[in-house]
């Protein structure tokens, strides 16, 4: 039982990271800095849904960390894991809700994905400036969360667990 | 398929929110003065943005070029990894930024008048 929780949680892990390297080599869309569909989330709502909410922050957070150490840098780190966290901790909470299905929570991760990075880079080189980039970025997090939302529906729908929680 | 129809209202409301705010913004921009340049969130140089102006900013072989031409501002080349700077659009109005976050580098627009500096008067 343990052994297959470890085996699901490392293999959703290296899905994630693949899935980030794979959008990496899509072409970017650049009205403002830092849109992107989120693919490496997937896995992240597939845990939300059908694992425990420590094993979505153990994918994100691992996956972030990792990425952070191989290829890019402590800035990129701090980005990323708030970002992160921001959307974990907002679809937690509206999943315990119960207003949303699956496609709002995946709208609401969205935007707070984009809204923490926001958040942070305000903080960081200290421009509130910054703030002007939010509605395209509200936006933005809501398209990107329609894609996911639509994708995870079907695999929370269609994807059985090897076993029981 | 199963949503609910708390989802559509979400995607409405989060949309309507966004495109008001995007033309509050759009209302309250205000013409710029002048260009300011930061390194590590100290102020390094200030231009008055009326005025055409290239200049090269480098410090430990980092270097980001900056064009000041017709009132806007951009970043003409870097040598950045991520190029984000080189690809923002123009900026001209008051508030707008261009940040190099590999280079540690701002570029921000402030209203008023340009400082010139003691050697200019």
């Amino acid at each position: 039982m343990k052994t297959k929780r470890i085996t699901l949680l490392a293999m959703l892990i290296a899905l994630s990271m693949v899935l980030s390297y794979l959008e990496s080599l899509l072409p970017q869309v650049y009205i403002v800095p830092g849109i992107k569909i989120g693919l490496a989330n997937i896995p992240v709502m597939f845990a939300i849904f059908k694992l425990k909410p420590s094993d979505a922050l153990l994918i994100s957070g691992i996956r972030i960390f990792l990425l952070a150490i191989l290829f890019r840098n402590f800035l990129s780190f701090i980005f990323s894991i708030t970002g992160g966290l921001m959307s974990i901790a907002f679809m937690l909470l509206f999943k315990k809700m119960k207003t949303f299905s699956i496609m709002g929570i995946s709208v609401i991760g969205g935007v707070a994905h984009n809204l923490g990075q926001i958040l942070i880079a305000v903080f960081v080189v200290n421009t509130p400036g910054l703030l002007f980039y939010l509605p395209i970025l509200i936006i933005a997090g809501t398209l990107a969360g329609i894609v996911i939302g639509l994708i995870c529906n079907l695999l929370v729908e269609h994807i059985q667990l090897p076993f029981q929680e | 398929m199963k949503f609910k129809r708390n989802d559509i209202i979400l995607i409405i409301s989060l949309l309507i929110i966004a495109v008001i705010s995007f033309f509050l913004i759009q209302s309250m921009k205000k013409v710029g003065g002048s260009v300011l340049v930061l390194k590590n969130n100290q102020e390094i140089d200030k231009f008055p943005l009326n005025e055409n102006t290239k200049k090269m900013i480098e410090f430990d072989g980092q270097y980001n070029q900056l064009i000041i031409q017709d009132s806007k501002v951009w970043i003409e080349s870097a040598n950045c990894p991520n190029q984000i700077c080189v690809k923002h659009p123009k900026i001209q109005y008051s508030g707008e930024t261009i940040i190099c976050l590999p280079h540690q580098l701002v570029i921000t627009i402030v209203d008023g008048e340009a400082v010139f500096d003691s050697i200019s008067y």
